[in-house]
């Protein structure tokens, strides 16, 4: 269902939820994935985006939108007439403001950057995870993420008697 | 029209769990360590083979960096591996006790037994996987104090996880021959596990190497300093073991001040610890004369920490490009690209320390027989029975396979530049297990030549420019950075193609290797008209 807009090749992304993205070629190739379908030609009709609800899909576009390297009407790079360290600065901020949703949305969005091979924005929301993790104690990542301990009493004995160093 | 999204999971899925656990700061690894206790799954992500080659190459584009250090010092209270890194972190080093260390290089640390041992040996340890192996020292050696090297052998290595592979030992003793003062020094092979002819040459004095560890310059000079001062080279190609001369005393106090180590074009540089200065050397060849000392760079250290006199330089961490240096009250490690200090800790012992540099990942580690307050012996006799070299060759199988099936998977991604590395990795362990011409490392041949085509064939396309032209070479897999990616191709589907000509049956193969084959020759016409 590729058409054309202004001279931009557009694409159709459907959710498995239903819903329909018409993105712009250039924007649907930031996932790698797309990328591979659209150049092995297997991309004429929508692209059906498996595992990926509407939400979490429409925020993926929301970034490939932003972070797709913009070209102006007469075909002159945007960095052209923008300094490219204010550009990247601009999008650090926008990239801040973007990753501050809620714990599961996060999980989403990697998940959905891992399945769509979109590397800036898998960088982005494991990177903040880890940030706010890193620092943490056992018992407080374990309950910052949901996770459950199934070390048998005895098995996280002998992990600590032994590793008392990680501890500390 | 639409139904309403699905409740997103509240638990992350091991995809999510991976993915996070990537960006863990590799100079930190207790936090690797310490997230393999939060659950079961969370260990077994963390110490799959498949994480360890994602991890890696996460963080390619960054030095390795330096673990902690190995040491000899007698203060029982200090661990015998000792950690540079930001949170708590622990190895478990053979104990210094009855192993004393002498190199750490490639992955692999190396040990001599308690010279007060009736027969010494030596000792491997790979520091990630926590795996060893006994080598005997040369018949010819007879107790005083030697230097020994540990590098990875394998070719087209990069060096960043190469534990497990093939390895060579260089080992470098004084000793007395017709009444005459020699020095020796000969090869051990891990694929013969022998060691080679001895080289001798005759010196005026006794030379002892206690307090320097090797420092190793390309793919085959290594070098050594002596406790007096003096620098030897070991050319690993030809044998042949020849003097140095010193920087010069330009600086005052020059002799027992100064460690080995690589100057930042790659080849041998010597710092020097003098007042509150660091004078740094590179030896430089000029004019097809004979190599010369000039000075490279001095780093004042007086901004980092007090003015304080500098003590001998103690060890320099290969790949990371840092030196330890201590003052009377503490310990230092300089990284000298930045010139950042950090202090290691406030103990002024220690008079040779062995960098341990590389990426953790937490690895199951392999059981050691005899654990590691007993003496040598008992678990080198299990060796014998070939008990731990068993286990040691079925893991490299193993993981052979999941590389095998991650190079598969990374194709059809299209990152080729992380396909060739599996397979190279696959290729080295089968090869080594199997044989060079075994029919079962065929078809690993064929896809390791196959991916390089590919990626020979892509920077071409990217660059529209010459296929063969030095730019496409790539450091990491050609090593010597002269072979062009497509020359390798060549030779690892021609060797492909010797293999199956064996084999009558395998008519499919030939085909597809003579394809390939066929493609080189013609991108090769192309590019030479």
């Amino acid at each position: 269902m590729a058409t054309r807009e202004a001279g931009k090749k557009m694409i159709m992304l459907k959710s498995p939820d239903g819903m329909e993205f018409e993105v712009e070629e250039a924007v649907a190739m930031e996932s790698q994935t797309i990328r591979k379908m659209i150049e092995d030609d297997c991309a004429d009709t929508a692209i059906l985006i498996p595992n990926i609800n509407s939400k979490i899909l429409s925020r993926v576009i929301e970034y490939c939108n932003k972070h797709v390297p913009t070209t102006g009407a007469t075909g002159a790079a945007a960095s052209d007439t923008v300094a490219p360290a204010a550009l990247a600065e601009d999008l650090k901020i926008w990239d801040a403001e973007f990753i501050k949703v809620n714990r599961a949305t996060r999980f989403n969005l990697i998940q959905a950057a891992s399945y769509l091979n979109i590397k800036g924005l898998l960088d982005l929301t494991s990177q903040t995870t880890i940030d706010t993790i890193s620092d943490n104690s056992l018992e407080e990542i374990r309950s910052f993420l949901s996770t459950k301990n199934d070390y048998l009493p005895e098995e996280e004995q002998t992990i600590r008697r032994e590793n008392q160093w990680a501890f500390q | 029209m639409a139904a309403p999204p699905p409740p997103p999971p509240a638990l992350p899925d091991d995809v999510v769990v991976e993915e996070i656990l990537l960006r863990l700061p590799p100079d930190d690894p207790g936090c690797l360590f310490r997230a393999s206790l939060v659950c079961k799954a969370w260990r077994n992500a963390v110490s799959h083979p498949r994480f360890r080659r994602r991890y890696i190459g996460l963080h390619r584009h960054r030095a390795p960096p330096v673990l902690g250090f190995l040491h000899d010092w007698e203060d029982g209270g200090i661990p015998d591996f000792f950690p540079t890194t930001a949170s708590p972190f622990s190895l478990a080093a053979p104990d210094r006790r009855f192993w004393r260390p002498v190199d750490c290089r490639h992955g692999r640390a190396l040990f001599l037994s308690d010279r007060r041992q009736e027969t010494q040996e030596l000792l491997l340890w790979e520091p990630i996987t926590g795996a060893r192996r006994g080598i005997p020292v040369p018949a010819a050696f007879r107790c005083q104090w030697p230097a020994a090297a540990v590098f990875c052998t394998a070719d087209w290595c990069d060096h960043r996880d190469c534990a497990g592979g093939p390895f060579g030992v260089v080992f470098l003793f004084a000793g007395e021959q017709d009444r005459h003062v020699v020095t020796s020094a000969c090869l051990y092979s891990s694929e013969t596990g022998t060691w080679g002819k001895l080289n001798s040459r005759q010196d005026e004095f006794t030379m002892e190497f206690q307090n320097h560890s090797s420092v190793l310059v390309g793919r085959s000079l290594l070098y050594f300093l002596s406790d007096g001062g003096t620098i030897l080279e070991y050319n690993l190609d030809s044998g042949v073991l020849a003097v140095l001369d010193r920087p010069p005393d330009d600086y005052g106090r020059g002799r027992q001040r100064f460690n080995l180590m690589l100057a930042e074009d790659g080849g041998l540089g010597v710092a020097e610890a003098i007042d509150f200065q660091l004078i740094l050397w590179k030896r430089e060849a000029s004019d097809g004369t004979d190599a010369r000392w000039v000075l490279s760079r001095i780093v004042d250290m007086d901004s980092f920490f007090d003015p304080v006199t500098l003590a001998p330089v103690l060890g320099f961490a290969e790949g990371a490009n840092a030196i330890f240096v201590k003052t009377i009250y503490s310990l230092f490690m300089v990284e000298l690209q930045s010139e950042q200090a950090k202090i290691v800790c406030s103990s002024p012992g220690f008079c040779n320390l062995i960098p341990v540099v590389g990426f953790y990942t937490p690895h199951s580690r392999l059981q050691v027989p005899g654990g590691e307050h007993h003496s040598p012996a008992p678990w080198l006799k299990q060796l014998g029975r070939g008990g731990q070299q068993g286990v040691w060759e079925e893991k490299s199988l193993e993981w052979a396979q999941v590389l095998f099936d991650e190079g598969c998977m990374a194709i059809n991604e299209k990152d080729l530049a992380y396909t060739a590395d599996c397979f190279r990795h696959v290729l080295e362990i089968r090869v080594r297990h199997y044989g060079g011409l075994a029919p079962e490392c065929a078809n690993t041949f064929y896809h390791y030549g196959g991916a390089l085509l590919c990626k020979a064939r892509e920077a071409a396309n990217r660059s529209g420019t010459n296929l063969r032209g030095k730019g496409q070479t790539d450091g990491n897999m050609t090593g010597d950075g002269d072979d062009s990616v497509l020359d390798l191709a060549w030779k690892m589907l021609n060797t492909a193609r010797v293999i199956v000509a064996k084999s009558p049956e395998k008519t499919m193969e030939k085909v597809n290797i003579l394809n390939a084959l066929a493609e080189i020759s013609m991108t090769r016409g192309k590019t030479s008209a």
